[in-house]
């Protein structure tokens, strides 16, 4: 290994990563260029909106509540957080999980060179990162502050010193994750019940802020800008060291130029914010050296030797004795593709995860929609809104089945040689997802049913109401599952990686979800809207408003006619079409 | 295009049309492929073949192999392709075009090819991996059609690739396998523990395969292949990567298994281990069989292998063969590195 630093090196290494990652420009057809140009298209009014959100979000705190810099303080935060969150996951996989780590290390370059050249990519998709993410919401302050053009030169350079701290931060971060990451290899039930955890925790929180936020909108009673609230929030920005320093930062250059823009200017104040604007400064300098400074040395220091330790590990594995022991067939089957499941962090986080953790998120989902719905159109919206909701994550647990034949990868052949027909292999796989799914539909009513029938939910829901919607679920259930397996079988991808991971989500992950997301909000409103309207056809009265029997009953008929359709589509004609998928 | 053309067993100046495949001799009858002398000469001067060529035996081409006779086999053989052909979608080019052959019992088959003639799509096409256009195949009399899970039950199949399931452990993944194939528990535990000693991974069957050597995923491959002790033994380029001791105990084991009136049926680029261990080989170029002979108690027919190999896949080059000849049995060792040892 060479020892010494070359800069020609490092700008080779620069040029094949970039290469590496945008150098070939795949030939699309007219289709795939539309539904490119749809994707950015969605893109952009995703942006859009959350764009409009933190708009909105800073129209509240600064005009309404005149929290101004607390408003720059927490959104400085929030953002650097995010950027500190995206920037750690860049750095671990581009530093220390890439898998062109081993070749690399065969070429006369320096550990030094290659971590070099990758950080300069590391920093400048950190940079983009928060550009996109803190510059809107600087913009948006600016707006609802009505700031002038220099202000808007003071969020660019903002903006521009932010990027250095969380990347730092990434850098120093990243040595003891990938430490974690080494230690749980092959701690795959651990791993899942915190991952289980960290989901609900995050999905409560998100919805506790959330509900908040809309109460607040709701009523306008300021519950979220009360005094003791409004206290809180100073306090937080008081010592919220060192992102306040950012926000600080840009609060007293506003001043500052804003004062001697007056007539009568005041010297004592422009001098005052000055000094303060030039000791954020030096403050948001000395921390980015500091942490820059240890990033360096711990990042040069850990760099090589983990890479090493990641590259000598890479088939660490378990030991498990098992007793040779004939199983049936199916048995068999059902335990193959559970394992493979349960054994991959990817994979028990998409499908065991989010099954487990849905029960946690339709309860709180509900309270929050209840408590908003209720309040403004009614208690009669609960079933619907159960079924909405329930739809919802049940599409998230069974569109993992979109992947069911693309997961098997290099060992798919093994599906065609074993004495097993394609039906039977197909139900099983149609089975586990059913079964999960099933539990956790069932999980989600009885959680929901238990809470929304009492006296302390309110009644809002029968135990009619609780039934018909664990039916049309259950229906929904078997139906996308059947989807999903019938979009593999037509269309697989087995790109997989070195460890026999799909390396993304399908085309047809995204077809399932959409297909489902469909179909919640159509059974939703469907069961909403007839609760409070009659449904009639001609002069046929079907549904009356507050009694749901027949939007049950139709929405059931539905749901089986949904299910007849996928389950036929699977299984008919199957073998032919099982067979003529080749890898 | 004619070229002039001296037989090798008559002597007579012949001229010949060369857009022919097959090259027949007016005064004696004897077939030659024009194979033999493609690229070599393009002037249309007199061809004659040389000594070495001579030596080689090559008066015949295909003359091992009876497209009829393969078509009508012994029905008790334990495969029978009959007329297969296979075209992969979106492709012009045949893969595999109408061939036929069968395997007996008791026989070790070699399949031999240039790298893309088709070995692999055949393969894939009598396990059930790849569907295919028209034609028959039958394992143990069950036709992969008809009755698929039958015929895979009378089948254990070494991918050239040695894909498994990673995320297992050694045993769980024959286990996993031996449940497919009904195989009883006490049955499954001996062999089991047989294999895993004979092939030298009691160490490692207990570990995620994941962890496995290139080496170690074609052992586990070999012993999942076998767990139910399958009448027919398919094998796709199975030395790729094994050590000396496991090769020699794999082959060992492929005897084994024959003598016990099964059947294996191996493809390889390893001409040397063919000649050694098959009782019959069949050639296959460009999707076509062209030549299949017996091995077993045909000293000409093993001596001319390599030479027949090499003319019949038409990349004979003098050059080129003399040196494979040459590097049989030679010290191949740079003589400049030997003087500076020295």
């Amino acid at each position: 290994m060479k020892r010494e630093f070359s800069m020609r090196s490092v700008h080779t290494l620069f040029k094949l990563d970039l290469r590496s990652r945008f150098g070939s420009a795949q030939k699309l057809s007219v289709r795939q260029r539309i539904l490119q140009i749809f994707n950015y298209l969605l893109y952009i009014v995703v942006y859009g909106i959350l764009v409009a959100g933190m708009y909105f979000l800073g129209q509240i705190f600064v005009m309404r509540s005149g929290l101004d810099v607390e408003y720059l303080v927490i959104v400085t935060t929030a953002t650097m957080l995010l950027a500190t969150i995206v920037a750690t996951s860049t750095v671990i996989k581009n530093l220390y999980q890439s898998g062109d780590n081993e070749m690399l290390l065969r070429f006369p370059v320096s550990g030094q060179e290659i971590l070099v050249s990758k950080s300069i990519y590391c920093f400048l998709h950190n940079l983009i990162v928060c550009l996109l993410i803190m510059l809107p919401m600087y913009i948006t302050y600016g707006v609802v502050m009505q700031a002038t053009a220099t202000d808007y030169v003071a969020y660019v350079i903002i903006v521009l010193l932010s990027s250095f701290l969380p990347f730092f931060i990434a850098n120093i971060i990243a040595v003891p994750v990938m430490k974690i990451i080494n230690a749980v290899k092959n701690k795959f039930v651990l791993v899942l019940i915190f991952t289980i955890i960290i989901v609900c925790v995050v999905f409560i929180v998100y919805l506790v802020l959330l509900g908040n936020v809309l109460t607040y909108m709701k009523d306008n009673n300021q519950s979220v800008f009360s005094g003791a609230m409004v206290a809180r929030y100073r306090q937080f920005a008081n010592n919220a060291y060192p992102f306040k320093w950012y926000a600080e930062f840009v609060h007293f250059f506003s001043v500052m130029c804003n004062e001697r823009a007056k007539d009568c200017a005041s010297a004592t104040v422009v001098n005052q914010a000055a000094a303060q604007m030039g000791l954020r400064f030096l403050y948001i300098t000395a921390i980015n050296l500091v942490l820059g400074a240890v990033a360096a040395i711990i990042t040069s220091h850990e760099y090589y030797k983990t890479i090493l330790y990641g590259i000598e590990t890479q088939k660490a594995s378990f030991k498990k004795k098992m007793k040779d022991k004939k199983r049936s067939v199916s048995h068999a089957l059902f335990k193959r593709e559970f394992s493979l499941i349960l054994r991959s962090f990817n994979y028990s986080f998409q499908y065991l995860a989010m099954a487990c953790a849905a029960p946690v998120m339709v309860f709180f989902c509900n309270r929050l929609a209840a408590t908003m719905g209720t309040e403004s159109v009614g208690a009669d919206i609960m079933p619907g809104l159960t079924l909405m909701v329930i739809i919802i994550f049940i599409t998230i647990t069974v569109s993992f089945a979109s992947t069911c034949i693309s997961r098997e990868g290099d060992c798919f052949y093994h599906t065609k040689i074993i004495p097993v027909s394609f039906t039977k292999q197909v139900v099983i796989k149609f089975c586990l997802y059913a079964v999960v799914a099933t539990i956790s539909v069932a999980l989600c009513c009885l959680l929901s049913g238990l809470y929304y029938t009492s006296e302390e939910g309110g009644k809002v829901l029968s135990a009619v109401d609780v039934g018909a919607i664990f039916g049309i679920s259950e229906l929904l259930v078997l139906s996308l599952t059947s989807l999903s397996i019938i979009s593999d079988i037509k269309s697989p991808t087995f790109n997989v990686s070195g460890d026999g991971e799909l390396v993304s989500a399908n085309k047809n992950v995204a077809l399932a979800m959409v297909v489902g997301i469909v179909v919640a909000i159509a059974y939703g409103l469907f069961a909403m809207i007839f609760n409070f309207l009659p449904l009639t056809i001609g002069s046929v009265s079907i549904s009356t408003p507050g009694h749901m029997e027949n939007i049950y009953l139709i929405l059931a008929a539905l749901s089986g006619a949904l299910l007849i359709g996928s389950v036929s589509g699977l299984f008919i004609n199957l073998n032919k079409r099982y067979l003529n998928i080749v890898p | 295009m004619s070229k002039k053309f001296k037989c090798v067993d008559c002597g007579t100046l012949n001229v010949i049309d060369v857009n022919k495949k097959v090259l027949v001799c007016p005064n004696c009858g004897k077939k030659y492929s024009n194979r033999f002398y493609e690229g070599v000469d393009k002037d249309n001067v007199e061809l004659t073949l040389s000594k070495q060529e001579i030596q080689g035996g090559l008066e015949f081409i295909g003359s091992g192999y009876n497209p009829q006779l393969e078509e009508n086999p012994d029905p008790g053989s334990m495969l029978i392709v009959r007329k297969l052909v296979k075209t992969y979608p979106k492709s012009d080019r045949v893969a595999v075009d109408n061939i036929s052959f069968s395997v007996r019992p008791g026989e070790i088959f070699g399949f031999l090819g240039q790298n893309g003639a088709g070995k692999s799509t055949t393969i894939k096409c009598l396990t059930g991996i790849l569907p295919f256009d028209s034609g028959e195949i039958k394992i143990c009399g069950h036709d992969i059609v008809k009755d698929p899970i039958k015929a895979k039950m009378c089948m254990g199949y070494v991918p050239d690739n040695h894909s498994v399931y990673e995320k297992l452990t050694g045993r769980e993944y024959v286990n996993y396998v031996a449940d497919l194939y009904k195989v009883p528990t006490d049955l499954r535990r001996e062999r089991l523990d047989r294999f895993a000693k004979l092939f030298k991974l009691e160490f490692a069957i207990d570990r995620q395969i994941k962890s496995y050597s290139h080496g170690m995923k074609q052992k586990i491959c070999i012993i999942a292949a076998l767990i139910h002790e399958p009448k027919l033994w398919v094998l796709d380029e199975p030395m790729m990567g094994l050590d000396p001791q496991s090769t020699a105990e794999i082959i060992a084991h492929m005897r084994e298994h024959c003598a016990n009136g099964n059947t294996v049926f191996f493809s390889s680029h390893n001409l040397d281990l063919v000649k050694k261990l098959c009782h019959r080989v069949a050639i296959i170029n460009e999707g076509k069989i062209i030549d299949m002979f017996d091995l077993a108690g045909n000293e000409q027919n093993k001596a001319n292998l390599e030479e027949r190999f090499f003319r019949l896949t038409g990349t004979y080059e003098d050059r080129l063969f003399e040196d494979y000849i040459a590097q049989e049995s030679a010290d191949m060792r740079p003589a400049a590195v030997l003087n500076n040892n020295d």
